[in-house]
């Protein structure tokens, strides 16, 4: 099986759909000739003409707004926000018209658009350039949000988004683009709303997504010399949530940590700790479920200060050890 | 205002009292320290005085009813007083029933305390039927955890492997069985039990008539498959040469008759042997509490006196403190009031170890059990002749079997049969028992 990059993979599910459906189309800022801020649209430019691959000014409002128009219109636009953090600009195309549509004219409206949004912490770019604003989208009915943490994931659920007649948010960690992977080179999909569980356990659940998937794992290796095992469940979707699978595996081990790098307070974790709560699995519950979260404070600029605001290995092992009480 | 008479609580642990006979009726007139009634606890039969003078102005509780304790049973007062009761013109179980819902209520507001456990806990103790207030907890703050549950739990619904495969087989419930194992542990008996008890619900029943068991009966039967079914025990057996012991006593019989009365027995020096060597085994003279293992300061003896009515254990305190003649007295004694169903609770608690002799009755050998809290017991069979080799030629000598049946939790084997060898010892000369 060969290994590719996250960037690589998610250039490859957009080369394949933009081949198979001539109505797939990209837009951005330095998307097209540039290749992309971090280079995932590299050579696309070339391949598929710069009316396919269309570079946009430099304003978040008009990108969200021109591929929401384009979707309802009947294209399937792949648009990309070059730092999650100015999705805010682009928050009233977001909020109030593509996720709005569908419902407001009867299911008659379709909003098939894909809003790519490099996140994340890591790269030494500061308070502006760094955030994990999923939560937000989450908060909007209408909207899908994915944030895979794996190449292959990256690419099966970037496919199935383009396919996905309703506004998809596609959280991309940045730090995760350099990342390999083996990912098939047969044509594959993964549908949206389906968790996979990343290592199986039996006495702890972690369920984490994006990058943190990373740091999980290697927690959960190294506990295993502990005596510890831990079952890893990576939601992949957020939105719509794959709680089946998170309520079944804290059923059977009893314990749940919610990891994610987007700040602690109104963070997803609250979420999936509330679907654990009022599940079934609230009666198979052995100790309280904790949060392992970003801090709550901008992320600093300072690279030692930077690192110590998400969530580390340490900090994951600690929280394993506390539910284990050990 | 008219004074109750209760149910007496006769004895730590004394719970319920049967009323067997009232001496007064209802208008008679009765003395500060008058019997009103005879009862009868699980031990003993009982008279209830008056505790002041008046008129016996109400029974409530009627003969051959079984009462817990301290519940009114009659009442006290002047001459034509009315019995401002709650049972006054109700039946008389009514305030026994009354009391037992406020002891529910009182015990719903303990559970109320908040206790600390997981979901998951909780749910496993609701599932098996455990109450959370009886289970410590291992997590922060004595949180409790499901593995707290569970190893409650398995304690009491253990099955043994073939236990587990009978009832499998036999499509009989785990959860319908009590467990009469060590720990709780399901045998195969108990399924066999089960099974037993289900065809003979089929099947017709066998003719026989049935006799109520009675207080000490229950008892007997209560204490016996306590200890039975929770002790693991082991049972050592040793043979003993009597020739000495029973010179001995022959010598000594004219000195203690004239001093006490009494003929000295067998048993009367087993008693003695055992405690010297009781001192000299502290790890024989103990009992398994929650705490841990009690090591006793004193030698209690207990010693079965099996009559018709039934089975007492009066116990002879500080054994090893007293002569022989002290020996003789106290258990003729004892044997005299357990034939007048007189002995005082308190004369058959307190024991530390317990002989039970069985050797009139011509038994060579027998295992005892173990008479609880005790961790061994010595069952003494028949002193027959019995050809033994001595130096080569044989001999026939007064021979009695001594098997001391022994809780595994409190005492190992090899202390258990150093105890066995040395009272071998003592018996076979005792004149070690003077050192």
């Amino acid at each position: 099986m060969r290994e590719i990059t996250y960037a690589e993979a998610i250039r490859e599910a957009m080369s394949e759909e933009m081949r198979r459906d001539e109505n797939v189309f990209l837009m951005g800022e330095d998307v097209g000739l540039y290749g992309g801020a971090f280079g995932v649209t590299v050579g696309m430019f070339e391949e598929f003409g710069e009316e396919r691959v269309r570079d946009t000014p430099i304003s978040e409002a008009v990108i969200a707004g021109a591929a929401a128009g384009a979707a309802v219109t009947g294209m399937r636009p792949v648009a990309e926000i070059m730092f999650m953090d100015f999705t805010t600009i682009a928050m009233d195309s977001l909020v109030n018209q593509a996720a709005k549509m569908r419902y407001m004219f009867g299911g008659k409206a379709k909003v098939p658009m894909v809003l790519r949004c490099p996140a994340g912490s890591g790269t030494g770019a500061a308070a502006q350039h760094s955030q994990s604003l999923e939560a937000w989208f989450c908060h909007v009915p209408g909207l899908k949000v994915v944030a895979p943490s794996t190449p292959a994931d990256a690419k099966g659920l970037l496919k199935s988004a383009i396919r996905d007649d309703n506004p998809v948010i596609f959280v991309e960690q940045k730090l995760l683009y350099r990342k390999k992977g083996i990912v098939p080179e047969e044509e594959f999909i993964i549908p949206l709303g389906k968790a996979d569980i990343k290592r199986k356990g039996t006495d702890v659940t972690i369920i984490t997504y994006g990058r943190m998937a990373e740091s999980v794992l290697s927690a959960a290796a190294d506990m295993e010399q502990e005596g510890i095992s831990i079952e890893v469940i990576d939601p992949r979707t957020l939105v719509p949530l794959d709680r089946e699978t998170i309520i079944e595996s804290v059923i059977k081990t009893g314990r749940a940590v919610v990891v994610h790098e987007a700040v602690k307070t109104g963070g997803y974790g609250g979420e999936i700790v509330s679907a654990i709560s009022e599940s079934e699995a609230f009666d198979y519950l052995d100790a309280p479920v904790l949060r392992i979260a970003g801090k709550d404070v901008p992320i600093p600029y300072n690279p030692e200060l930077e690192k110590a605001a998400v969530p580390s290995v340490a900090e994951i092992k600690e929280a394993v050890r506390k539910v284990m009480n050990r | 205002m008219a004074v109750e008479v209760i149910m007496p609580k006769a004895g730590m642990a004394m719970e319920e009292g049967t009323i067997v006979k009232w001496y007064k009726k209802e208008g008679d007139q009765v003395e500060a320290g008058e019997a009103l009634l005879e009862i009868i606890t699980d031990k003993v039969n009982m008279e209830v005085e008056a505790e002041v003078s008046g008129v016996l102005l109400k029974i409530v509780g009627k003969e051959g009813q079984v009462l817990p304790v301290f519940t009114p049973i009659a009442y006290i007062g002047k001459e034509g007083e009315e019995v401002e009761t709650e049972t006054t013109g109700k039946n008389p179980e009514q305030p026994e029933k009354k009391e037992k819902e406020e002891l529910k209520k009182e015990n719903v507001s303990v559970s109320e305390k908040k206790v600390r456990a997981t979901p998951a806990a909780r749910k496993t103790a609701k599932e098996s039927d455990l109450e959370l207030r009886d289970i410590k907890g291992s997590g922060p703050k004595g949180r409790i955890q499901k593995k707290d549950v569970l190893s409650l739990r398995t304690s009491v619904n253990k099955m043994t492997p073939l236990a587990e495969k009978i009832a499998a087989l036999e499509g009989v419930d785990p959860a319908l069985l009590e467990g009469s194992g060590y720990d709780g542990k399901i045998t195969k008996e108990d399924v066999m039990k089960q099974i037993g008890q289900r065809t003979k619900e089929k099947g017709k029943p066998v003719k026989g008539k049935i006799v109520p068991l009675t207080p000490m009966r229950k008892t007997i039967g209560k204490r016996m498959s306590d200890s039975f079914f929770t002790a693991p025990t082991f049972t050592l057996n040793i043979e003993v040469d009597m020739r000495k012991t029973k010179e001995m006593k022959n010598t000594l019989k004219a000195a203690i008759e004239e001093e006490t009365g009494f003929t000295p027995t067998i048993t009367d020096i087993l008693v003695m042997a055992c405690a010297k060597n009781l001192k000299k085994h502290p790890a024989v003279n103990t009992a398994i509490t929650e705490e841990g293992l009690l090591i006793y300061d004193d030698v209690n003896i207990a010693f079965a006196v099996g009559l018709e009515e039934g089975l007492f254990v009066p116990v002879i305190k500080n054994a090893d403190k007293l002569t022989l003649s002290e020996i003789v007295t106290i258990s003729r004694e004892l044997v005299s009031k357990a034939e007048h169903m007189s002995l005082r609770p308190d004369e058959q608690e307190g024991s530390t170890f317990t002989i039970s002799n069985l050797g009139m009755y011509g038994i060579s050998h027998f295992n005892p059990i173990i008479n609880p809290p005790n961790s061994a017991i010595l069952g003494v069979g028949a002193i027959t002749d019995r050809p033994i080799v001595r130096k080569g030629e044989i001999r026939i000598n007064p021979m009695m079997n001594l098997s001391m049946t022994i809780d595994h939790r409190a005492i190992d084997g090899a202390p258990g049969a150093r105890f066995m060898q040395n009272l071998k010892e003592l018996l076979e000369d005792p004149i070690k028992l003077l050192t």
